[in-house]
């Protein structure tokens, strides 16, 4: 009930105060739930976590860009470029995941236990899911910045239309710092609000030494760092490619 | 057309230096980045455990184990490994040492070892016929805490430069606010009302130092206060009005055993601190693009609200999905291991993954309320200001 209040007043909220785009935003939020809840079936039913979850940030991209942003060209390019950092980081993910054992859960879970009736025999592969819980984190992070900073390009070369490649590029980083500024605090405040308790704990019951090596600082901080890391990263690729395809057609009238 | 090519052969030159300056950068990263790693790797020197790493693993299947949830039957298998460890610490460090472990495939609870992962040792003794016998403790992790910190860092120091400095400052203090806050709350202290005046204390620190402009920050300010209270009041809303009472036994990381009316302060505290981020965003996001709507000439206040709204619309859009994903995407892995034990997929939503969903719904209101917030906060401070003489 209370969930339904919240959906509720969200719902209002956006119809009183966006447009179109809030709307749009209402029915791609919807979307989203669906995809996840759908690869989730998957995984459920069998599927490999890892290729469930790059399927659905696919598929959650793929609508986000023709539908939410109207299949705008800026939209297009940032969704390739968070592709492509997708695919730059997975390394890096796979190779934390392998070393960090951190797959499943921590005895800091009270609730989560055999004896609450969350039996372990479950012939799943957490390895995949830690792996993919990552990597939709990192997606949701990527997007918003991605956007950003397609739409920053855009400006500038709205501004000056004689501007080349790589003054628009190095503007573009310039403009966008500010971009990657909010986004770090952005996703450092929503991890900080979802990892509150495991803090209490920590400050309550552990010394330092156990915090850096135990499973559960891991693991959260596994996502928490690749997501900046991400966020770090796609400010270069992102003003790259919408630098890159803004001024490419320029070269041909020198 | 000579000064043409001069100009664009000084703009290369430029962009040639930049990028030598990046390489050079990313270079000095990887490395202190690899000195990090293998110093943690090897700090033998201040762990306060003895370690080893281990060098191999033999694996041999035990007796599986099923488990059936209403509607299909699994077979976990289990498996035996014995491990070889090579000491690298303490009294017998550069000796070798075997162990057995039982582990399952799955790891729901457990730890599967692999060739190279470093463990703690408890217990090492020597028995009368040579052999060393240790207890197996856990993974040895900090190494890859250490690396990922430095790399992130160093990452967003190269790409946002001096401001990224005041945003890890700011960071640092948050943190640094957030453990004396915890302090003062097991003494005691009521937790949210000290989460909310320091959250919104960070925010006009981070304002202060982002904004010299004394109108601008005083529009981001209240608009950004505006909204934090907004946001808190609509989930107390929320909570009021419903009949049923929640939960917390499924507040994760949550201290058992814990008073109802505790467990709900902290709850709400981590509305509070999950909505300001996407709160601060917007706001600083809409002020700044009212202050140059109105510097290019836009002066009443109802085009202005328009326009306001447009950049607000694209905005919002692009920031539901990361409130949504960053906030369901920990508790995807509880998810499965519900829905593997035989719990449907509307009691998942309603009950275990219920203080998730709620961060996600307070998470965008505070981002949605912001909108309204931000942009008459601008109309007031700012409009004012540019009034012709």
């Amino acid at each position: 009930m209370i969930l339904l209040i919240q959906l509720v007043i969200l719902i209002l909220l956006i119809m009183l105060f966006c447009g179109d785009g809030g709307s749009r935003a209402i029915v791609t939020t919807v979307f989203n739930g669906l995809v996840i809840l759908a690869s989730l079936h998957a995984m459920y039913a069998g599927a490999p976590p890892l290729a469930a979850c790059l399927l659905a940030c696919l598929a959650t991209g793929l609508f986000a860009a023709r539908y939410q942003f109207q299949g705008a060209g800026q939209a297009r390019l940032a969704l390739a470029s968070v592709v492509a950092l997708i695919v730059l980081i997975l390394p890096l993910i796979l190779w934390i995941t392998s070393k960090g054992n951190f797959e499943g859960f921590s005895p800091q879970e009270y609730e989560i236990t055999d004896t609450n009736g969350f039996g372990r025999n479950i012939d799943l592969n957490m390895f995949q899911l830690s792996a993919s819980v990552m990597i939709i984190a990192l997606t949701g992070s990527l997007t918003d910045m991605a956007i950003g900073i397609s739409a920053v390009s855009q400006e500038l070369k709205a501004a000056d239309a004689t501007i080349t490649f790589s003054l628009l590029f190095t503007s573009t980083l310039r403009v966008g710092r500010a971009v990657l500024n909010t986004s770090i605090h952005t996703i450092f405040y929503i991890f900080l609000g979802e990892y509150l308790t495991l803090f209490i704990q920590y400050v309550s019951d552990y010394d330092w030494g156990y915090v850096i090596n135990s499973k559960s600082f891991t693991s959260e901080f596994a996502t928490v760092s690749i997501c900046a890391i991400g966020l770090s990263l796609i400010l270069p690729v992102s003003a790259l490619l919408s630098s890159w395809s803004l001024t490419r057609h320029q070269s041909n009238n020198k | 057309m000579r000064k043409n090519k001069d100009a664009d052969a000084n703009k290369r030159g430029i962009i040639g230096v930049q990028a030598t300056s990046l390489i050079f950068k990313l270079a000095l990263l990887f490395l202190a980045t690899f000195l990090v790693y293998v110093i943690f790797k090897n700090n033998s020197f201040f762990a306060n455990q003895d370690f080893g790493e281990i060098t191999k693993v033999q694996q041999s299947p035990l007796p599986s184990q099923s488990s059936y949830d209403g509607s299909h039957n699994y077979k976990e298998n289990y498996i035996n490994q014995n491990l070889e460890i090579f000491i690298e610490s303490g009294k017998y460090k550069g000796e070798t040492l075997n162990l057995k472990h039982r582990s399952s495939t799955s790891n729901v609870y457990d730890t599967r070892f692999s060739k190279g992962d470093q463990v703690f040792l408890e217990e090492i003794n020597k028995d009368l016929d040579g052999t060393l016998t240790a207890k197996l403790g856990d993974t040895k992790r900090d190494y890859i805490n250490v690396t990922m910190l430095i790399l992130m860092i160093g990452l967003f120091f190269i790409f946002a430069s001096r401001e990224g400095f005041f945003t890890i400052l700011s960071l640092g203090l948050n943190l640094a606010g957030f453990y004396i806050m915890l302090l003062a709350y097991f003494r005691g202290m009521n937790i949210l009302y000290m989460t909310l005046p320091m959250i919104l204390t960070f925010g006009i620190l981070l304002l202060l130092f982002m904004e010299r402009d004394k109108n601008l920050l005083i529009a981001n300010i209240v608009a950004m206060v505006l909204a934090s209270l907004g946001t808190l009041a609509l989930a107390l809303l929320s909570i009021s009005f419903a009949p049923e009472k929640i939960d917390y036994d499924y507040l994760n990381y949550l201290i058992h055993p814990y008073a109802p009316a505790d467990a709900q302060l902290i709850f709400l505290s981590q509305l509070v601190i999950g909505a300001s981020g996407a709160i601060l965003d917007v706001v600083v996001t809409i002020v700044y693009a009212a202050d140059e709507l109105i510097k290019q000439g836009v002066s009443d206040a109802k085009s202005l609200f328009k326009s306001c709204q447009r950049v607000a619309d694209t905005l919002v859009g692009s920031m539901l999905p990361v409130v949504f994903f960053t906030n369901i995407a920990a508790s995807l892995p509880f998810f499965l291991l519900c829905m593997r034990n035989g719990f449907s997929v509307s009691t998942i939503l309603h009950h275990n993954i219920f203080f998730e969903m709620s961060r996600f719904l307070v998470g965008s209101i505070g981002t949605v309320l912001a909108v309204p917030c931000a942009i008459l906060s601008a109309i007031f401070f700012l409009s004012k200001r540019r009034q012709p003489k």
